[in-house]
C-alpha cells in the first residue's frame, strides 16, 4: 500500500522529475480553471442575453404602442404603460435595455411618435441614468452617455457636455461635439468659440451628415469662424462653407488667399474654385497677382476665371502669369486664356524662345486627343 | 385591404403594423428581406406594398421592379428610405413606385397617406 502514497512516490522520483511533475499538475490545474472561466463567461453571457431579449419583448410592445398614440391620447392609456415599463427597470440592466430600445424606435421616427418616446425617456427618469454617465470613470460609458442625451434630444444637458469638450480622451471630446451640433436648438455652433481641439475628418463627415438632414437656410453661416484662432475650427468653416454654397462668404474667402496658413488658403482658393460665379471675377482677377508664389492656388483660380472671367477686362490680370516660373501654373494660365479670347495676342510682349514654349502650349490646349 | 411592409428594421415594422391596425386600415404582414417578400408576392395578392429601399437579398426598388414589369400588376407602392437623395426618389418613381416617405417618418403622416391611396383605389 505504501507504494502508491504520495510520500512515497516524492521520494522515489528524482529532484527534476519531481520539478517537472509540479509543473505539469500547476499547468493541468490552470488549463481545467481557464475552462471553467470560460464556460462561466459564456454561461453568463447567454443569461445576460436572454434576460436582455426577454426585456426587449417585452419593452418593444409598450413602446410601438406608446409611440402610435395620438396627441390627445387617454392619460389612463399613458399612465398603465409608463408603470408597466416602470416595473421592469429597477436595476441598471433593464434601464440600459430601455434606453437603447427608446432609442432605436425615435431614430426612425418624427413628430408626435417621437415627442412620445421622449416623454417616457423623461416621465421614467431615464435622463438621469444617461447624466449619470457622463461622470463615469470609463470613457466608454461617458460617451455612451453623451450619445444617449444627444440621440434623445436632452438639450437640458449641453452646459454637462460643454465641459467634456476638452475631455482628455478624443472619443469623448467627437462625441461631445457632435451632441452639442444635434442640441442645439438654433444651429448657433455657439461652442465652436471657445473650441481648442482639433475637428477630426470624422466629425466633420458626421457634422455634415446631420446638418445635411436640416434647413440649409437655418445653418449659421461658417464665415463667422473663418479667423477662428483654432486652425481647425478655420478648416472647417471653410469646407461647410463649400458643401453647403454659402456662396455670401466669397468675399471672406478671398481674403483669406493672401493667408499665410497656406493649406488654410488653398482651402479657400477650392472654395471659390467651387462656388464663385461672374460677379466675383473681377476681386478675384485683382487678387491673382498676390499668389504668384503659391503654385496650387494660381492654377485653382485660374481655372475657375477661365469660366468666370470677361474677355476685355479681366485677361490683363492672367497675362503676367505667362511667364510664371512654373509649367503647371503656366499651363492653366494657357487654358484660361484659351478659353477667354485666345492667348497669342498675349505672347508678343514675350522673349522669342518663351513664345515657342507658349505656343506649343497653346496646341496642347487646343488638341482634342490631348483634352 | 390586404397590406405588405417589406422591412428589415423590427422596430419600424412593427410601429407601421401597430399604427395600421389602430387605425384599421387593413390586414397587415410582414417580410424581412426582400426574398420573401418576392414569394409573398407571388403567392398572395396586396392592396398595398410599404417597402424599405435597403434590405437584404434584393432592395425595395427591386421589389417595384418585380412587381411592376414581372408581375405587371399596378399594386401601390410606398418607399422607405432613409436617403432621400434626390437620385434615390427619382428612381423610385421611374420605377413606379406610387409614394416616396423618407425615414425618419411621421407615423400620422404614414396613415394618412395609406387611407388616401387606399380609398382612392
Amino acid at each position: 500500500m505504501k507504494y502508491f502514497t504520495l510520500t512515497y512516490l516524492i521520494q522515489a522520483f528524482s529532484e527534476e522529475v519531481n520539478i517537472l511533475l509540479s509543473i505539469s499538475v500547476i499547468l493541468l490545474l490552470l488549463s481545467i480553471a481557464l475552462v471553467l472561466f470560460i464556460l462561466i463567461s459564456r454561461l453568463v453571457k447567454s443569461y445576460h442575453l436572454k434576460k436582455e431579449e426577454k426585456f426587449k419583448q417585452l419593452f418593444r410592445e409598450i413602446i410601438y404602442g406608446i409611440s402610435v398614440q395620438e396627441k390627445n391620447r387617454s392619460d389612463q392609456e399613458s399612465d398603465l404603460a409608463l408603470t408597466e415599463l416602470n416595473k421592469n427597470i429597477h436595476s441598471v440592466f433593464g434601464q440600459q435595455v430601455l434606453i437603447d430600445e427608446l432609442i432605436h424606435v425615435r431614430k426612425n421616427v418624427v413628430g408626435t411618435s417621437a415627442d412620445n418616446i421622449y416623454a417616457v425617456y423623461l416621465n421614467l427618469e431615464l435622463h438621469k441614468n444617461s447624466l449619470k454617465k457622463l461622470k463615469s470613470i470609463s470613457w466608454v460609458t461617458k460617451a455612451r452617455g453623451i450619445r444617449e442625451l444627444a440621440e434623445m434630444d436632452y438639450s437640458n444637458a449641453i452646459l454637462q457636455i460643454e465641459q467634456l469638450l476638452s475631455a482628455p480622451q478624443q472619443t469623448i471630446r467627437e462625441e461631445s461635439i457632435l451632441a452639442l451640433i444635434r442640441l442645439s436648438k438654433n444651429n448657433s455652433f455657439n461652442f465652436i468659440n471657445d473650441y481648442k481641439g482639433e475637428i477630426t475628418p470624422w466629425i466633420e463627415i458626421n457634422i455634415h451628415k446631420h446638418l445635411l438632414t436640416l434647413d440649409a437656410r437655418k445653418l449659421p453661416n461658417f464665415s463667422l469662424w473663418f479667423n477662428h484662432s483654432n486652425r481647425s475650427v478655420r478648416s472647417f468653416s471653410i469646407k461647410m462653407t463649400r458643401l453647403f454654397r454659402q456662396i455670401e462668404s466669397v468675399p471672406d474667402l478671398l481674403l483669406l488667399l493672401s493667408e499665410a496658413d497656406k493649406d488654410i488658403a488653398l482651402l479657400a482658393a477650392d472654395a471659390i474654385c467651387d462656388m464663385a460665379g461672374q460677379e466675383y471675377a473681377t476681386p478675384l482677377a485683382e487678387i491673382l497677382s498676390n499668389t504668384w508664389d503659391y503654385d496650387q492656388i494660381s492654377i485653382r483660380l485660374m481655372n475657375t476665371m477661365a469660366s468666370i472671367g470677361d474677355p476685355d477686362i479681366h485677361s490683363k490680370f492672367l497675362t503676367p502669369f505667362l511667364s510664371h516660373p512654373d509649367y503647371e501654373v503656366r499651363l492653366a494660365t494657357v487654358r484660361a486664356l484659351e478659353q477667354l479670347n485666345g492667348t497669342e495676342q498675349h505672347i508678343q510682349v514675350l522673349e522669342k524662345d518663351k513664345q515657342v514654349a507658349i505656343q506649343q502650349m497653346i496646341a496642347h490646349v487646343n488638341n482634342t486627343f490631348l483634352n | 385591404m390586404k397590406i405588405l411592409i417589406c422591412d428589415d428594421d423590427e422596430a419600424v415594422v412593427s410601429m407601421i403594423r401597430f399604427k395600421l391596425t389602430r387605425e384599421k386600415l387593413g390586414e397587415v404582414s410582414v417580410v424581412n428581406n426582400g426574398r420573401d417578400a418576392k414569394a409573398i408576392l407571388n403567392d398572395m395578392h396586396f392592396d398595398l406594398v410599404i417597402t424599405d429601399i435597403h434590405m437584404p437579398y434584393c432592395s425595395g426598388i427591386e421589389i417595384t421592379q418585380y412587381i411592376r414589369e414581372t408581375l405587371k400588376r399596378s399594386t401601390p407602392i410606398i418607399i422607405l428610405s432613409a436617403e432621400g437623395l434626390e437620385d434615390t426618389v427619382l428612381q423610385a418613381f421611374q420605377m413606379g413606385a406610387t409614394d416616396f416617405i423618407s425615414k425618419p417618418f411621421s407615423l400620422a403622416e404614414l396613415a394618412i397617406r395609406v387611407k388616401r391611396i387606399l380609398s382612392s383605389q
